[in-house]
């Protein structure tokens, strides 16, 4: 309540604005005095206005590690901050709105989609087809490998053309470079199963090395960040971590709803997001020995599944989701409310992957994939 | 006795005197015939003229000064006795003309000045004593005196001096009192009437009531009337029983002093030695006498409120109400109104009347002549208590509530859905005679079968290693293998389903087993239309239901052998439905009005349970001991198989009739579509505790299909391991409710 008098309209707020861009984007450190009714394109005018840049630039601001998507006044009053005290600011470069960049047809729903590494997109559909795009969005090779529908693919990042789908029937079938993830399978008594370690050397229909046993349900989803962690994601309301080394489960995380997608950051692989029937994006802190609820922080937008989800290869920040409300958000997950939405598919969203650094590729129920241009160079 | 007859005489005497005055010997021998106390009555004339003539001379200085002083007074103060008197003399008009005496002025002033007498008044002792003493005797008597009689003292009344003639006209002219004006012979006095007299006597001689207030002729009032009033109180004068002594009380009290004389009542004789104990007045307060004598019961009144400052006539100024308050309640409504508003007066004394009082009196009566004579014992129960306490929706999660998804691609009405025991995968069958097989994450159709007929019933097995898939068309029961497993469990599905050369060829009277035409799967056909086919648990056996197939309504298959076998050999109705118990050999039949339960180890009827409304479906709880119901006249049915056979709980809540119910696997739920396009959630939680009896609260209502053809939902399946409900509308859409 005092904080509400002291922040009035023509309340000033002193700040000072930080930065770790480059030293011809820095301000003096001297303290300014900004109104609080500001927002963030106030704020950006400023720093403009200090830089005197031709053309402006937009930028983002943080205040203790926290995205200004608020007017000042309402920012500082949710966080309990006195207006009277020097704000520390830090600006940074702020993503603007992804720009759609080409479509891709495709004979029947794309289901999987998969272009980290940059070089080339390859996506599956429920054709059973495997497409290879390179990067100008030219269909390089098309293949019908399966009789059904391809449910995951993957490429390997050690060979760099190594490429891998999975089909419903649980077993791998192997593209031009031996990579086995299968992602559902449903063994009789219901475990869970994911690709051994040894495949990614073996050699051609090798086996499943090693069976980790934990899932009461099907298994929704896998991620393999670092040599000896898995995380895996189940319909049974469970996200757990393992250790590859001796397919031991290490951790579980016990929410309320059957969660289909899960990734763990490419930087800290103990950071996870998963999503799921819950419609919210969750940010689980595997650190956290709890393994309660606090660990797994909510973002909620979306109105339906969330369906997959992938980091930014470039950026610890950011997420973007595909959901089946047939859009995909780009998080920022400094602050709680989407950064974009990227709408322009008709049907549901049933896959998403960064394709190199500044590229988002989402495939649909409407048998297409569209690719959005996310510019996220200046990110850190 | 002597005195009375002597008063008796006496009166006689005067009365004879009246009558005729003149005859003197008759009232003398009549006096003297009157006996011993002659004497006595008639007091001997006392000879003494010169004390008389002293007193008449002082008397009429007096009276002079008297007449002159008082004036008129006089005649206020004029005596009643005069009036009676000369009444009974026969009421001359003008006395003294009558009595040929001229009156005389002392008598006049004598009686002025000694006699204040009340006018009004009839009592005698207020009458003016005689002068005269010598009591009802003759005046002729004396009439040759010269005293008319004695004083009290005894002493000789000097007859005064006549007036002549002249002086009587003298005075009748100089005062207006001489008409008026008579002479008393026996005092020898002169009286003058007042008006009123005067008045007094012209009554009396026109004939009428002498007093002027009293009317004789008064009209009546019949105060015991016979007709029936209005109100019952009237003023009728009290009757005189009310005055006089009970009889009946009377004979009571002799006959209560006769029995406690003759020892029949006995009395206690109080210790009087001892003080009374104290005791607490107001003890009983409050408290009701149960019964009294009377029968009614006593209810003491409320006790109100001790009075506070507020109340005192000259409150503290911190409890007056403002002006602003007091316009406030102007403002409000009467009810809501403060009931008493603090007011200050100087003095008690200025405190006005209760201004209520008459209304509260007038409602206070009416509250007593309304009142109920008998006395009720008042439930103080809360209505809201009596409402049983059902846990609120929201800590019953979780429940499906949200439609998230729509599998759409049927061309006719979904008839009848399935989900396959991982929940991956969803089989509908439909109107337009194909089954399709989806997957549930993303509704997409992965299978479409053309089975060329409508596809009433389909139902995956049990058997998680087969992964076949059942469906019912027309005749047929159709197995057919869903290729959703890996290729081990699709290779042991399509051994499953290789037909044994026995089962080929046998030519059963039930059911003839055969490879489809396209080769995948095998077609049971039958004797009659089949509507629904079910699956055992374990995933062998499985029973296929023909209504119009009479004593062939119910068929168990075995997968295993390809055999086909008929149960029952007589016909208990038209069977509608059928289920296999979860664990023990029970088998479930549901004909239109009942359903019976078989022990099949036994081969014997178990239960019975007593539905009526036409059943449609039937639902068993994975427990099996509790069975649900769903029926044509809107109802679905609860039945606790331990409790009877009776439902245990019957809900009305859809507006149509019922289609189909469903239990879930794992959560306790339940749900029941029906025509009207929605679906009811219900949690049903059932306790290990065999004496808490299920616990059902209706938690959601799913609206997602159109009716069409008056249709709505026509199928309804619980995901069986998330709380999720699938269910299939006349619209031709699948939806997916989450939770």
């Amino acid at each position: 309540m005092a904080q509400a008098e002291v922040v009035r309209e023509d309340t000033q707020i002193t700040c000072v604005f930080t930065t770790k861009l480059p030293s011809e984007l820095q301000v003096p450190k001297d303290p300014v005095a900004v109104p609080a009714s500001l927002t963030r394109y106030g704020l950006s005018q400023i720093i403009n206005h200090l830089l005197a840049l031709e053309p402006a630039r937009p930028f983002d601001f943080l205040i203790n590690g926290e995205l200004v998507r608020i007017p000042l006044e309402k920012f500082l009053l949710a966080h309990d901050i006195s207006a009277e005290s020097t704000l520390q600011v830090e600006y940074i470069f702020a993503v603007v709105p992804p720009q759609f960049k080409e479509q891709l047809p495709h004979d029947d729903w794309v289901s999987a989609i998969d272009g980290r590494l940059g070089l080339a997109l390859l996506t599956g559909a429920y054709d059973g087809a495997l497409r290879i795009y390179s990067g100008e969005g030219t269909c390089v090779s098309t293949s019908s490998v399966h009789s059904g529908p391809v449910n995951a693919v993957a490429t390997l990042p050690a060979a760099q053309v190594g490429m891998a789908a999975s089909r419903s029937g649980g077993q791998g079938m192997l593209w031009q470079r031996p990579v086995l993830m299968p992602r559902r399978v449903r063994p009789p008594k219901k475990r869970k199963a994911a690709g051994g370690k040894g495949m990614l050397v073996g050699g051609i229909e090798e086996p499943a090395r090693e069976t980790m046993q934990g899932h009461s349900q099907c298994v929704s989803s896998v991620s393999w960040p670092t040599d000896d962690t898995i995380i895996s994601a189940s319909w049974d309301h469970s996200v757990r971590r393992w250790d590859a080394e001796t397919s031991s489960q290490t951790q579980t995380l016990n929410t309320n709803k059957a969660i289909y997608a899960v990734a763990a950051s490419p930087d800290n692989d103990s950071v996870v997001a998963f999503g799921g029937a819950e419609r919210n994006l969750r940010l689980w802190d595997t650190r956290m020995q709890t393994g309660e609820e606090v660990g797994a922080k909510a973002f909620a937008s979306h109105t339906d599944w969330i369906v997959n989800l992938a980091w930014a290869p470039s950026s610890a920040h950011h997420i973007v989701t595909a959901s089946h409300d047939k859009t995909l958000k780009l998080w920022d997950l400094r602050t709680a409310v989407p950064l974009h939405t990227m709408t322009g598919h008709i049907d549901k969203v049933l896959c998403v992957s960064w394709f190199g650094k500044d590229c988002v590729a989402s495939g649909s129920a409407d048998c297409t994939v569209k690719m959005y241009s996310v510019d996220m160079s200046k990110q850190n | 006795m002597g005195s009375k007859r002597n008063a008796r005489a006496e009166t006689k005497l005067v009365e004879q005197a009246e009558a005729s005055s003149d005859s003197e010997l008759d009232a003398e021998e009549l006096y003297l015939s009157s006996d011993d106390d002659a004497d006595a009555a008639v007091g001997p004339a006392p000879e003494d003229g010169s004390t008389s003539d002293d007193a008449d001379d002082e008397s009429e200085e007096g009276s002079e000064q008297d007449s002159e002083e008082e004036g008129g007074s006089l005649d206020d103060e004029l005596d009643r006795a005069v009036v009676d008197y000369i009444a009974d003399r026969g009421g001359t008009d003008d006395p003294a003309e009558t009595s040929g005496r001229p009156p005389g002025e002392p008598g006049e002033a004598e009686v002025a000045e000694t006699r204040p007498v009340d006018p009004g008044s009839d009592s005698s002792e207020d009458e003016r004593p005689n002068r005269n003493t010598i009591g009802n005797v003759p005046l002729q008597w004396y009439k040759d005196e010269e005293h008319i009689g004695y004083d009290k003292e005894g002493s000789k009344l000097i007859k005064r001096e006549r007036r002549d003639r002249l002086d009587a006209l003298l005075a009748r002219n100089d005062s207006g009192k001489e008409w008026r004006t008579v002479y008393d012979e026996y005092n020898d006095e002169e009286i003058v009437l007042s008006k009123e007299e005067m008045q007094l006597i012209q009554r009396i001689r026109a004939g009428q009531f002498p007093h002027i207030e009293v009317n004789p002729y008064e009209p009546e009032v019949d105060w015991f009337t016979r007709e029936t009033e209005i109100h019952p109180l009237s003023s009728a004068p009290e009757p005189k029983r009310r005055f006089i002594p009970s009889k009946w009380e009377e004979k009571k009290v002799v006959k209560l002093v006769r029995a406690l004389r003759k020892g029949w009542i006995k009395r206690e004789k109080k210790d009087e030695s001892e003080e009374p104990p104290a005791y607490l007045l107001w003890q009983d307060d409050g408290m009701v006498a149960e019964k009294t004598a009377t029968g009614l019961s006593y209810i003491p009144a409320p006790k109100p409120k001790l009075p506070t400052h507020e109340e005192s006539y000259n409150p503290p100024k911190e409890y007056l109400p403002t002006e602003e308050e007091r316009a406030a309640y102007e403002l409000q409504e009467e009810e809501d109104r403060p009931q008493f508003l603090p007011q200050a007066f100087d003095s008690l004394r200025k405190v006005p009347m209760y201004s209520n009082f008459i209304q509260e009196r007038f409602e206070r009566c009416l509250d007593l002549y309304l009142c109920p004579r008998t006395r009720r014992k008042r439930f103080d129960i809360d209505p809201e208590s009596l409402v049983p306490k059902l846990p609120k929706p929201r800590d019953l999660q979780p429940f499906p509530s949200a439609l998230m998804l729509r599998f759409r691609g049927h061309k006719g009405k979904v008839l009848s859905i399935s989900v396959d025991p991982t929940g991956q995968w969803l089989a509908s069958g439909s109107s337009d005679g194909s089954l399709k097989l989806w997957e549930v994450r993303t509704a997409r159709c992965m299978h479409t079968w053309a089975l060329g007929g409508p596809v009433h019933c389909t139902a995956w097995c049990p058997n998680n290693a087969l992964r076949i898939l059942a469906a019912v068309v027309d005749k047929k029961v159709v197995l057919l293998p869903s290729g959703t497993g890996t290729e081990e469990v699709e290779a042991a599905a399509v051994q499953a389903l290789k037909l044994t050369p026995a089962a080929s060829e046998g030519d059963s009277k039930l059911a003839h087993w055969q490879a489809r035409d396209d080769g995948q799967g095998v077609d049971i056909v039958h004797q009659h239309l089949v509507k629904s086919v079910t699956w055992h648990g374990r995933g062998d056996y499985f029973a296929s239901v023909a209504p119009t197939g009479n004593t062939q309504a119910v068929l168990v298959h075995q997968l295993s052998k390809q055999a086909t076998q008929n149960p029952f050999r007589k016909n208990r109705g038209r069977v509608v439905r059928v289920a296999f118990h979860p664990a023990k050999p029970f088998f479930f039949v549901a004909t239109q009005n009942h359903v019976r339960i078989y022990n099949l180890a036994k081969q014997a009827l178990a239960k019975k349970l007593i539905a009526g409304g036409g059943i449609t479906s039937l639902a068993v709880h994975p427990t099996g001991d509790h069975v649900i119901v769903g029926s044509e006249d809107k109802r679905l049915a609860w039945y606790d198989l331990d409790l009877s056979a009776k439902p245990y709980k019957a809900l009305r809540y859809h507006t149509y009739a019922l289609r189909s119910v469903a239990y879930h696997r794992s959560y306790p739920l339940f749900a029941s579509s029906s025509d009207d396009g929605s679906v009811h959630v219900f949690h049903g939680m059932v306790y290990q505790d065999l004496l808490t009896n299920p616990l059902i609260v209706p938690v959601k209502i799913l609206r997602g299909h159109e009716r069409v053809d008056h249709e709505g939902v026509l199928d309804c399946a619980f995901h069986p391991t998330q709380p999720w409900i699938f269910t299939a509308g006349a619209d031709g859409d699948v939806c997916l409710f989450c939770n």
